[in-house]
């Protein structure tokens, strides 16, 4: 008994570690960038936030997610979206009575985030919608409604803070 | 003196090793959690009390409060539409634009003075003075508008059916009552973010 309790603590160290030093890297954030948007990528509970400022804008669950290596905090940081569809050049600059072809709302339908988007961060780690395949590379699944609104918020260069699972083992 | 020497050295060694080894004391725990305690409200000074989000890829609008969500209502974005002047000589896009903006007037009864891309898009020959009455809309932007800089506000709608629709000129448009609810609760300086 004696033996796991003084376990279960040693654990409870890491995972506090874990949240102090994400508090620490987050402060660092808002301090140097206040201006941008990041995530908070909360293993343990199962949520990722969508933070700017020190303030909450949105919280996504966590649906299933694939082996990640770090077993620390750790700041991935968003390069890309990758969207399904995107603009046939041969529809580029089409218009009709001064305004874009085929659609007037197309242009944002077309070319804004959807559900079915994938966010790529550095290094390796792709966060997506279920059923959307990104072969190996480790993947946080997502509703599609909360990856449509992530792939509006985040910017090249924005940070995720990563806080991770703490194995019973570890 | 010197063998006692080094079996004292040994003896401190393996001591500290082996506490090295133990698991967590409550004294670790108890200061991680000031720490942490600490570090949140480090943060806390840096956050804002009362706060809009507006989620433009779903055209939801939410009120928070200390970091809790106290309103949520379906509000109209940006089109995205491209406008062109007749001859090209001006082009207009309107998006919402994205990022943190700050609430910089609370207005009543605002009054719309219509921009150039107005009467363009209704095929009408625009007003030369700023102060024509033709330019001049007191219906449209409703009972109450909050100003976020560069001609975007947040107001009422003529057409609350078109909500939850991209499909302003960048302005984000409430029904009566949201827009009621904003207005008593933000104060000038309140942030906006809108993704």
């Amino acid at each position: 008994m004696l033996l796991v309790e003084t376990h279960v603590s040693g654990q409870d160290k890491i995972v506090l570690q874990n949240y102090r030093e994400a508090l620490v890297r987050e402060l660092d954030q808002v301090k140097t960038s206040p201006d941008d948007f990041y995530l908070i990528i909360d293993i343990p509970s199962k949520q990722i936030h969508l933070k700017a400022q020190g303030n909450v804008l949105r919280t996504c669950a966590i649906l299933s997610l694939s082996p990640i290596e770090e077993r620390h905090t750790y700041n991935y940081r968003f390069v890309n979206r990758i969207d399904p569809i995107s603009v046939e050049p041969g529809n580029a600059n089409l218009r009709l009575r001064g305004r874009l072809f085929p659609l007037d709302f197309s242009r944002r339908l077309i070319e804004g985030p959807r559900h079915r988007s994938r966010l790529y961060f550095a290094p390796n780690l792709v966060i997506r919608a279920d059923g959307v395949s990104t072969g190996a590379t480790p993947h946080i699944t997502l509703s599609p409604v909360d990856i449509k609104a992530l792939g509006s918020a985040l910017r090249p260069g924005n940070i995720a803070i990563f806080i991770p699972h703490v194995e019973a083992n570890h | 003196m010197h063998s006692f020497h080094t079996i004292l050295f040994l003896a401190l060694y393996l001591f500290f090793s082996f506490c090295s080894h133990l698991p967590a004391r409550e004294t670790d725990i108890e200061q991680l959690k000031a720490d942490i305690a600490s570090l949140q409200e480090a943060l806390k000074r840096h956050a804002t009390e009362t706060y809009i989000v507006i989620d433009t890829a779903h055209n939801r609008l939410q009120v928070w409060h200390n970091n809790q969500m106290i309103r949520e209502a379906t509000c109209a974005t940006g089109s995205g539409k491209v406008l062109l002047h007749p001859g090209a000589s001006a082009r207009w896009q309107f998006y919402t634009p994205l990022g943190i903006r700050t609430i910089l007037h609370k207005v009543t009864d605002p009054i719309w003075a219509k921009p150039l891309w107005a009467f363009v898009e209704n095929g009408e020959e625009p007003t030369v003075l700023p102060w024509e009455f033709r330019r001049l809309d007191r219906t449209t932007l409703g009972a109450y508008a909050l100003k976020l800089g560069d001609g975007y506000e947040i107001h009422g709608t003529l057409y609350p059916t078109l909500l939850g629709r991209h499909i302003t000129h960048g302005c984000i448009r409430l029904n009566d009552e949201d827009l009621a609810f904003v207005y008593r609760s933000l104060q000038v300086g309140d942030r906006v973010y809108i993704y």
